[in-house]
């Protein structure tokens, strides 16, 4: 897919864009709909899934957060954002029509060309789910394009699931082999009970032909990584998406430096492979 | 390359005041027993021959506080700093020592590239570069093991002391001949005599700057020893103040923060100076802290400069000004960290013993 970057004389400073929907999720997270203010921005901005962009409260501050939102649907963002401090605290203050700062897309994102052919397995742990539905949606509206698709989707509890209609719809389609769990079930959980790692003794997979794509909380990786290479799933097929903290997302204030590499330039998404070379990453 | 002038040392306080109608001039200055780079309002306060300064002349390119934008919370309206800038007065830096030449070359890969900092190169193109030649070593410099003691680039003028009380002026840039024609008449041209003296400048300069860290194979041997005890060792001393990094002149990091105004209808985004020591600097919403021990913060900074830049921009990410050194409230120094380091790999395995 072709990169149309937004050639703009000061990178750093933000195009406005407005809220046209916020639908909740969870106690703590909110997925939010945004349109830019400048209808040619809806051209203009075009993304691939995996990246990420800053939004700017602004006198509040400015973070980063992925794009939930698949680039197969064209005209609007949507941003999944869990309440956990200043900027995020004020974003779920927002309501429709209120307008905010958008910049970016910032990082490489999924290899979407390279994943073309191949079976995908998926694997999110918590919020993790946030960007990899970007790349899940992109993958349903290409179907074709792409192999065997599995989701393993894992959370703490139930009332902590996020898209939950999308996950019903997905678990409708026969080409989508979805299977989800929480670490700990409640009356009404009729579904799977135990960590996101459970999920790989449901399945056997044929392993020559699989990428697997992860992102999660720090602690996921190490242990799904484990599973993954268990199972025989080659190093450089298993890609994760990193998160550091993360200031100027265009390689300047080197706050995301992990290693020898920075993670809104280089990454977020790395190869298990990369990862290895990049000390403190995992 | 232009051709090179002579001129008298002491007619830089003239260069000064000529220069003085167009350029808000900046150098060193004497602050009680040091020197730091300050606003010459008095060509005789210009200090030209002096060991080092406390900070960088980063500061003038990277501002410890920029304010880089204003919003109008009421109109929804972003007010861009950057005009402002290009409308500033130009500005004449004097007397920069070649490591901090190479500093701020350094300083351009960073903000240049794909996303380029147009803050930065605002003020970097606002500012002439006068550059001077260091002839004799000092106190805690290791230039010219990190080859930071030679430029080719980065100054518009640069001097070097020759006999006879004079300077040889080399001009790097359009800026720099400018300069020149702002007081012509105390440059002359130079001939095969001057450069016979620039000539012996540099032969004393070769002999007497010392090589005192060998930095061969510092990449890799920083990725061996990511595991390595040493380090503990060595950061036991830290304090995490980050004076170490707010001395740098290549060190370059970051932090933004926007601060509302009284009456909450506007805003400033604003960037600082931030240190790789601090705590908070790789601690993310949630609590998680990418590098928690004081140890590992410690270790990062080498691994930045050693390794990162290195990785990114193909060159050493430290000048070797010495001013980390000279700053550390903990005696730590950079070249006794350096050489440590490469002693690990460098000794042969049954005398040192260990991992
Ligand atoms: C590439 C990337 C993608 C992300 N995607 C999402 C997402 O889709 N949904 C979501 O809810 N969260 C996401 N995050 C995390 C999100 O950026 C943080 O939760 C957010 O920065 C917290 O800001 P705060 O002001 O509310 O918290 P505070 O604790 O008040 O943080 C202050 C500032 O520190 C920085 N900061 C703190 N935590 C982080 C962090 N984890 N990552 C980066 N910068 C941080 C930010 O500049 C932030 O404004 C992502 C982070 C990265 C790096
Ligand atoms: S690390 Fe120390 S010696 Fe190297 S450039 Fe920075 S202050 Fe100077
Ligand atoms: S100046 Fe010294 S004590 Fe302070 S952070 Fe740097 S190395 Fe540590
Ligand atoms: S976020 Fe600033 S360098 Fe990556």
């Amino acid at each position: 897919m072709v990169q149309l970057q937004i050639k703009k004389e000061n990178v750093y400073v933000p195009d406005l864009a407005k809220l046209i929907k916020k639908r909740k999720m969870t106690e703590w997270e909110t997925l939010f709909t945004f349109e830019f203010v400048e209808g040619r921005m809806k051209d203009l901005f075009t993304y691939k899934p995996g990246q990420f962009v800053q939004l700017s409260m602004f006198g509040i501050g400015e973070a980063p957060f992925s794009i939930s939102s698949s680039p197969t649907k064209r005209g609007y963002l949507e941003l999944g954002i869990r309440k956990t401090g200043d900027v995020t605290n004020k974003i779920h203050e927002l309501e429709v029509g209120d307008v905010v700062g958008i910049r970016g897309p910032y990082g490489n994102g999924f290899p979407t060309e390279s994943l073309k052919g191949r079976d995908i397995l998926f694997v999110a742990g918590g919020i993790g789910l946030v960007p990899l539905r970007s790349l899940i949606n992109y993958v349903i509206d290409n179907r074709d394009d792409f192999g065997e698709v599995t989701i393993f989707y894992g959370t703490r509890s139930p009332d902590l699931l996020l898209f939950k209609d999308e996950l019903a719809a997905w678990e409708a389609l026969d080409d989508i082999d979805l299977h989800v769990t929480v670490d700990a079930g409640d009356d009404d959980w009729k579904g799977n009970v135990g960590v996101v790692t459970t999920l790989f003794k449901k399945k056997k997979f044929k392993t020559e032909n699989l990428s697997a794509v992860v992102c999660g909380p720090p602690i996921v990786y190490k242990f799904v990584v484990k599973e993954l290479l268990d199972i025989g799933v080659g190093k450089d097929q298993i890609l994760l998406s990193l998160e550091r903290k993360m200031k100027c997302g265009v390689g300047k204030c080197a706050h995301c430096q992990i290693g020898h590499k920075l993670t809104c330039i280089d990454g977020p998404v790395f190869t298990l492979f990369q990862v290895e070379q990049m000390q403190e990453a995992i | 390359m232009s051709p090179p002038y002579v001129m008298k040392r002491t007619d830089i306080k003239k260069l000064v005041e000529a220069a003085s109608n167009e350029y808000d001039v900046f150098g060193p200055v004497k602050k009680r027993s040091k020197h730091v780079f300050g606003k010459i309002d008095n060509p005789d306060n210009l200090v030209m021959d002096y060991d080092s300064t406390i900070l960088s002349p980063r500061k003038y390119f990277q501002p410890q506080n920029e304010v880089m934008m204003s919003f109008d919370l009421e109109e929804n309206k972003v007010e861009d700093t950057l005009d402002e800038l290009r409308a500033m007065r130009p500005r004449l830096l004097m007397a920069v020592h070649s490591c901090d030449l190479n500093g701020i070359l350094h300083l351009d890969r960073v903000f240049g590239g794909e996303y380029t900092d147009k803050y930065y190169f605002a003020r970097r193109e606002k500012t002439t570069i006068v550059g001077i030649n260091c002839l004799d070593s000092c106190e805690y410099g290791f230039c010219r093991s990190m080859n930071t003691h030679h430029v080719v680039e980065g100054y518009d003028l640069f001097l070097t002391p020759i006999s006879g009380d004079r300077y040889y002026v080399q001009v790097g840039t359009a800026k720099g001949e400018h300069l020149v024609h702002m007081a012509r008449d105390i440059f002359q041209e130079a001939g095969p005599e001057d450069f016979g003296a620039f000539k012996a400048a540099l032969k004393h300069k070769n002999e007497s700057l010392p090589h005192e860290v060998d930095v061969e194979g510092i990449n890799e041997y920083l990725d061996l020893s990511f595991h390595h005890e040493f380090w503990d060792k060595m950061a036991e001393d830290c304090v995490n103040c980050g004076a170490c990094a707010m001395v740098c002149p290549t060190c370059y990091c970051y932090d933004v923060v926007d601060d509302l105004d009284l009456s909450l209808t506007s805003a400033d985004r604003t960037r600082k100076w931030d240190a790789c020591l601090f705590q908070e600097f790789a601690l993310v919403a949630g609590g998680h802290n990418f590098r928690e021990s004081p140890a590992a913060r410690f270790k990062y900074r080498f691994y930045h400069k050693m390794r990162g830049f290195a990785h990114d921009q193909g060159i050493l990410g430290c000048t070797g000004c010495g001013r980390c050194t000279a700053a550390c409230p903990s005696d730590i120094s950079i070249k006794d960290v350096l050489k440590e380091l490469s002693g690990i790999w460098e000794v042969a395995p049954t005398a040192q013993g260990g991992k």
